[in-house]
């Protein structure tokens, strides 16, 4: 298995599920379970999904073979880091507000419930902006705190 | 080729509309068209989950806002057949608590009877 790899492709929905089988490969070859799987494949869908309908939509400027996005996946020692990067303007998910779900699901509402599940189901999570490049998102899983 | 797959049938007053595949931000719309469409032959919806593979939040907000128009309007919404591993997201995302769930069609309809 290779310590690193990479995909790069084009910032569409139509790509998630493209997203979603290569992490969870990679992840299935680290040894983790399959709750685990479960739990990194949202995680990382829901920020592949924050780039492409926030991050890409809030700015209708960049041509679209610009607008990418790349997933880098490392072995780490006893878990995976995934490293998703955009293109696109900053979107706000270091300091986006806890959803308190009783509150929120009693209300019917269901917006913020994918940042609550990547904060929820990733151990870390680390959001960087840098202007002229995008966004960031550097999310650690471990196998020891995947056993609840 | 899409990744989900919908189908519905009328059993008894219900409708039964299943799933199959995975619902994200992609397929989201497309699940909340076919809700619509099977609210439009009953007020009495059973969602069978079974082969349901994945659902992002896009499609869980379908769901929550769905099963509360079906409710605002007299009627019942009922997620049948979930995998663990599914079931699992719906008990830490708290949709277990809200929506009404059972562990096959048959069960639902028994439910409600």
């Amino acid at each position: 298995m290779k310590k690193k790899v990479v995909l790069k492709l084009q910032g569409k929905t139509q790509n998630l599920d493209k997203i979603r089988s290569f992490v969870q490969e990679y992840a299935r070859e680290i040894g983790f379970d399959e709750r685990a799987l479960s739990e990194i494949e949202m995680a990382v869908d829901e920020a592949a999904t924050n780039s492409i309908k926030y991050s890409y939509r809030m700015d209708p400027d960049i041509p679209e073979e610009l607008r990418f996005l790349e997933i880098e996946l490392k072995q780490i020692r006893r878990g995976i880091e995934i490293i998703i990067k955009d293109n696109g303007k900053f979107f706000n998910l270091r300091n986006y507000p806890d959803v308190k779900l009783e509150n929120h699901l009693s209300q019917f509402k269901s917006h913020g419930l994918g940042i609550f599940a990547i904060r929820r189901f990733m151990d870390e999570v680390r959001h960087q902006y840098r202007k002229g490049s995008g966004n960031i998102i550097t999310m650690r899983k471990f196998i020891s705190k995947t056993k609840r | 080729m899409a990744d989900v797959q919908f189908s519905s049938r009328m059993d008894g007053g219900f409708c039964v509309l299943s799933v199959i595949g995975s619902i994200d931000a992609h397929s989201a719309p497309l699940f909340e068209k076919q809700l619509k469409g099977s609210l439009g032959k009953s007020k009495r919806i059973i969602l069978d989950m079974e082969k349901l593979d994945y659902i992002a939040t896009a499609g869980l907000g379908v769901l929550i806002a769905s099963f509360n128009e079906i409710k605002g309007g007299g009627g019942t919404l009922v997620v049948a057949g979930l995998q663990d591993k599914i079931k699992k997201v719906f008990d830490t995302m708290g949709f277990s608590r809200v929506l009404n769930l059972a562990s096959s069609v048959e069960e639902a309809k028994r439910v409600l009877k």
